[in-house]
């Protein structure tokens, strides 16, 4: 039920920096709307004021303008997967529980069934340097789904992961926040992973960055992995159309 | 190929140079004088160790290097993090500060004599100066490397300001501070030799310049190898140390809530 209620409203947002002697403004009049079950990406180029706007969301920054309504607790899966060395992997992984204080006896148990999900059981005792930087990724993932958030802020993800991980986690995290009804917000400057993931796209382009398209994404689930998705029509036109908003060009 | 040298073959290079020189020195009585025999240096230091004299010197120099590091690593560290959290503080001493860094410990002695006498205390505070300076440089060094990622990540989980500093900024200090302890007791036992060497009754600095001012050269190199072992021996502790680093650290940052659900057994999967 609870879930059910979560949403995330984001109306009119503008965001400026100032400083003692320059005002830089970085978003201007962004508008999102996002409900329980669905999944946003947001694309743009790097520095365009994606990681602002997730700040804004997750509470870390305050917009200069506009209005921010969140309802439901928020997970965050940073770009580095920020696994602090001195901790084992399960320990990294009860970390926010540790903080917010949290039954930590269930969610020992609950820990070690997700490791043993991801086969990582055997590395439970761990030290993050000790494994692949793609398992690191996956711990990261499951410390953000150990907090039984209503909202999961993914600041791009998998930039650092090989191709074969990249594909088993987009399948992964699109299969759980659909059938969890969570909201993910997933900000990347990858287009084939925006479209493969999410339900809603938004392009973030522009200095300061302003939202250039958004659209509902419309791709059955057969071809919702980095390889299918490229015999899909759909996705060719719509790929094509991101790639000369972000000033590419094909 | 590229040949690689065979694990025993320091330990060959070593006995070869202990027979060269045993041969050099039996047949030049001028390098007899200035470099003594091996065999001489061995019967000095046997003869030395068993009358307790170079045990006793040792062990006072260790002491005062042990101290002087411990003290140097607490003060240096405190004062690194204090210039390293404010700005303000950090601009201010600065320039005061590199001066202190670029003056030879060896300079401050006189000043240090007359602050705290010739006994055991000029030692400690010797050795506590030359393991201060290295633990401020590398304790900022630590903190400047400190992830501000982590912060962020720590405050979205809502974290509070002590539970930050305890699970993030604690032990990445601690982990930057256990990989600069070697450089530290290095210079620890270097400002404790120098305080004995400047002026005391005991001590290996002492037992040193004793023996060179009666030319009596194997026991200033059976001295030299009290220092060098003395040097291991910290080399050993802080190796220790740093191959358990993981585990050292964990228990501040992990609390005992954790440790204790980690116990729930296995069987309830």
């Amino acid at each position: 039920m609870q879930n059910n209620q979560s949403s995330i409203k984001i109306e009119n947002v503008y965001k400026q920096f100032s400083s003692n002697k320059t005002e830089l403004l970085v978003l201007k009049n962004i508008s999102l709307n996002v409900e329980a079950g669905q999944i946003l990406a947001i694309i743009g180029k790097s520095g365009s004021g994606k990681t602002t706007l997730l700040n804004i969301i997750s509470g870390l920054e305050e917009s200069t303008a506009g209005k921010v309504i969140i309802q439901g607790k928020i997970g965050y899966v940073p770009q580095k997967d920020l696994l602090l060395p001195w901790r084992t992997l399960i320990e990294n992984i009860l970390l926010p529980a540790e903080i917010q204080k949290l039954d930590l006896k269930s969610l020992v148990i609950k820990a070690r069934k997700l490791l043993q999900r991801n086969g990582l059981t055997q590395f439970e005792k761990t030290y993050p340097s000790e494994i692949s930087g793609g398992m690191r990724q996956k711990v990261s993932l499951i410390r953000a789904l150990l907090q039984d958030s209503n909202i999961i802020l993914f600041d791009e993800p998998f930039s650092a992961v090989d191709f074969d991980a990249r594909l088993q986690l987009v399948k992964e995290v699109r299969s759980y926040i659909t059938s969890a009804k969570k909201i993910a917000i997933f900000v990347t400057h990858n287009i084939e992973e925006a479209i493969a993931i999410s339900d809603k796209l938004v392009v973030l382009s522009g200095s300061p960055a302003q939202i250039v398209f958004q659209t509902n994404i419309d791709i059955s689930n057969e071809f919702r992995d980095l390889i299918n998705l490229r015999k899909n029509v759909d996705f060719q036109k719509l790929f094509e159309k991101v790639w000369k908003l972000l000033g590419k060009g094909l | 190929m590229k040949y690689i040298p065979h694990r025993s073959s320091p330990l060959l290079l070593f006995i070869i140079l202990l027979g060269l020189w045993e041969a050099t020195t039996s047949q030049s009585p001028r390098l007899h004088f200035l470099f003594a025999a091996p065999t001489e240096i061995w019967a000095s230091l046997i003869r030395n160790t068993v009358n307790g004299s170079l045990l006793f010197d040792a062990l006072i120099t260790g002491f005062e290097a042990l101290v002087g590091f411990v003290f140097g690593i607490i003060f240096g560290s405190f004062v690194g993090f204090i210039l390293w959290y404010s700005p303000f503080m950090s601009r201010l001493l600065r320039p005061y500060l590199i001066i202190l860094g670029a003056v030879p410990i060896f300079a401050f002695a006189p000043m240090i004599i007359i602050w705290f006498g010739i006994g055991l205390n000029m030692k400690i505070a010797m050795a506590t100066l030359g393991a201060f300076l290295v633990a401020l440089t590398q304790a900022q060094e630590g903190a400047n490397s400190i992830n501000l990622e982590e912060f962020r990540l720590l405050k979205i989980f809502g974290a509070t300001r002590i539970q930050i500093f305890q699970k993030t900024m604690l032990p990445s200090l601690l982990s930057w501070l256990l990989t600069s302890m070697k450089l530290c007791s290095g210079f620890a036992l270097l400002g404790a030799f120098i305080g004995e060497y400047i002026s005391s009754d005991k001590g290996l600095g002492h037992f040193m310049i004793r023996a060179g001012s009666l030319y009596d050269m194997p026991s200033v190199f059976a001295g030299s190898i009290y220092l060098v072992m003395i040097a291991l021996l910290f080399n050993l502790f802080i190796d220790f140390f740093n191959k358990n680093k993981e585990i050292f650290i964990s228990h501040i940052s992990v609390g005992e809530a954790v440790k204790q659900a980690l116990k729930t057994p296995r069987s309830k999967l």
